[in-house]
């Protein structure tokens, strides 16, 4: 049960996507004021990255939602990008729950082209890719993962 | 994976149509239908019939009642489907498509929500499409089939419920358990589980009270209405006559193994009764063969019943319809098996309840092993609805015998078992449980509590018999399969783990 418990701190495994170390994909994101589209080409080198794919309703996209807002003082220096596949009223509804305006590390929207799932071959949410100062891809999770290991990926 | 903490990227329709391995699936899922379905119109060119519950259900869509001896839900699905084609194929089409319907919207959630394995779905998908027993389930004039699909609903609806709830949801969900409530008295525990789930989900008020006044509001009111119509066509105020009358069959069933309790000891209002079933009793008691000696309907229907004869023996208007007759013996029959139980508990668990365990764990074909139970020709009323020229139901099959159903007896039996070890492995291993997401382990706990209800509302309520337990073999198959590769596949990376974090330990 000890070791259980000890494996458990581990932290979940990453996923093998074969992008290991490519540089961020050029994509649109219709952000939340619904009239600007951000292209994630304009994203400048210094600062790590975190793509963070969701589902509104689902209850482990919430966690890991609420998990990143929580812990948002020791994460304040990397930039979320949070979206969705799901329609705008439901990314936007998802948006006020959180009241992700509050922050400024972070941008939601909605993939309206589908571009994140077809590039990760995504089977599921929540879906974490997390890029280093030199935008290149260090680790994409699926599932929910703890806040300190999204700073350490980040970081490393 | 199994059990992961996450949930599809897409919304569930956009999903269903748009997933590569969906469409697939869908494609498969529909070839194996045209021919699961043709297989068995080749075979049985007509539907199969139960008698009398076929019957009944045709009388009672023919003179288009509100009650009937069975549920009547599946009287006014007759009279829908008749008022586009009086076909007996259109009617077996339209049931089978609902079954696969319903099961579809189950097995597409459960891969939506829990995201199994791609191989492991695929599995659980060709076994339970091609599972033998729904083209011969859907092809009985019988409430099973519509029973079974409007289970299905219902149970995904749960699932759908612990996700996400939706006023629109909440409200279809209250109708689905009316419409199965109609059809089928085994749907008593339905909204029991429903509310249940309701109050102690983690959601909403507003939606738990939107979700629970539904319910209420429309059981009540149908409920209400069965009662106004009996009083008006019996004189006697009830929901199900049928449950009177199996209550005191049941109970008979041990108090026929009791010594004889003298008639002055029972309550008045049983005394003429109780002396015609101690006389019953004292006369099959030294037979060779007890027509009782299984559980079944015996003590229902045979007219050497005691139920049956104390009937005919007081009835005062003679003409009055078998219906009004049958359904006005009902509230004293409720009560006098009620008062049997509670005289002689033991007896019931003994010569009742124990048996009908069995058949729970191994439940007879019975009506689903034999074509129209042996016999060449159908009832007039089966005629008459159907547009029949004459009354035979003629089959390619060389004997009546459906073969095939006896090995889902077995099945049954083994995929409970699977089902239950499964279960408790994963709560007796914490490491494991542990692994198991939240959302998961909600649905487990669903998934268990239905299992159970089940099991005792079918051991107490009828004699168990193999076409009542399609519903719980569909899911529980499922659950059992889900179950037994989540253990597996990480039962062995724990115990991996397990090993390598030990070994350096040891040398330590």
């Amino acid at each position: 049960m000890l070791l259980a418990g000890l494996s458990s701190c581990a932290g979940r495994r990453p996923e093998k996507t074969g992008l290991e170390g490519k540089a961020l994909p050029s994509f649109k994101i219709l952000l939340s004021d619904s009239t600007t589209y951000f292209n994630t080409k304009s994203i400048s080198i210094g600062k790590p990255i975190v793509f963070f794919y969701f589902g509104p309703h689902c209850p482990y996209s919430r966690l890991q939602m609420e998990e990143i807002i929580k812990h948002m003082t020791s994460l304040k220096d990397i930039s979320f990008y949070v979206f969705t596949q799901w329609s705008f009223d439901e990314m936007k509804s998802f948006y006020q729950h959180y009241q992700l305006n509050k922050y400024p590390n972070i941008k939601a929207g909605v993939d309206y082209t589908n571009f994140f799932a077809d590039y990760f071959q995504v089977q599921g949410v929540p879906y974490t890719a997390i890029y280093g100062r030199d935008i290149k891809l260090h680790k994409a999770f699926v599932g929910s993962i703890d806040s300190w290991q999204i700073k350490e990926v980040a970081e490393n | 994976m199994l059990f992961q903490q996450t949930n599809s990227a897409l919304p569930f329709k956009q999903w269903c149509w748009q997933d590569k391995e969906n469409k697939k699936l869908l494609w498969f899922t529909a070839l194996a239908m045209v021919v699961s379905f043709s297989w068995i119109k080749i075979l049985y060119p007509f539907p199969n019939f139960i008698p009398p519950d076929s019957y009944s259900y045709l009388e009672a869509a023919y003179n288009n009642d509100f009650i009937g001896i069975w549920a009547i839900g599946y009287s006014k699905f007759l009279r829908l489907v008749s008022s586009f084609s009086n076909s007996d194929l259109v009617l077996v089409i339209i049931q089978y498509l609902l079954l696969q319907g319903s099961l579809m919207y189950f097995l597409f959630t459960i891969r939506y929500l829990l995201l199994p394995g791609k191989w492991l779905f695929r599995i659980m998908l060709a076994a339970s499409v091609l599972n033998p027993l729904l083209p011969h389930v859907a092809n009985f004039v019988s409430s099973d089939c519509l029973f079974t699909a409007l289970s299905l609903i219902w149970f995904t609806q749960l699932l759908w419920i612990i996700y996400r709830q939706t006023a629109t949801l909440l409200v279809i969900h209250a109708l689905v358990i009316l419409l199965a409530f109609t059809i089928r008295y085994n749907a008593l525990y339905y909204p029991v589980i429903s509310i249940a789930l309701l109050i102690f989900n983690n959601m909403p008020k507003r939606a738990k009270r939107l979700g629970i006044v539904s319910i209420v509001i429309l059981l009540s009111v149908f409920i209400g209405s069965t009662q106004t119509e009996y009083s008006i066509k019996t004189g006697t105020v009830q929901y199900s006559a049928f449950g009177g009358w199996l209550m005191a069959a049941n109970a008979l069933y041990g108090y026929a193994h009791a010594t004889s309790q003298n008639p002055s000891t029972v309550p008045l209002r049983f005394r003429e009764l109780h002396s015609i079933v101690n006389h019953h009793m004292d006369s099959i008691k030294n037979l060779p063969v007890r027509p009782d000696q299984e559980i079944g309907v015996y003590y229902m229907w045979d007219f050497k019943s005691p139920l049956r004869v104390y009937m005919e023996s007081h009835i005062e208007n003679k003409q009055a319809s078998f219906l009004k007759r049958w359904s006005s013996m009902a509230p004293l029959y409720a009560a006098y098996g009620r008062y049997l139980i509670a005289k002689h508990p033991w007896l019931y668990i003994q010569y009742y309840a124990w048996p009908n365990f069995q058949r729970y764990y191994v439940p007879p074909t019975l009506f689903m092993g034999v074509y129209n139970w042996g016999n060449e020709t159908v009832d007039p009323i089966a005629m008459k609805w159907f547009g029949w020229k004459d009354n035979t139901v003629p089959t390619y099959s060389r004997d009546k015998k459906i073969v095939v159903t006896e090995y889902f007896s077995i099945l049954l039996a083994i995929i409970n078992l699977i089902y239950v070890l499964g279960f408790i492995t994963l709560i007796s291993i914490p490491a494991l449980y542990k692994k198991c997401a939240d959302y998961s382990r909600s649905i487990l706990w669903l998934m268990l509590t239905f299992w159970v209800s089940n099991m005792c509302f079918s051991v107490l309520s009828a004699p168990i018999e193999l076409r009542y337990q399609i519903f719980p073999l569909v899911i529980t198959f499922t659950f059992g399969i889900l179950l037994i590769a989540f253990i597996i596949e990480n039962g062995w990376s724990i115990a991996t783990q397990s090993s390598e974090e030990t070994q350096p330990a040891t040398a330590l």
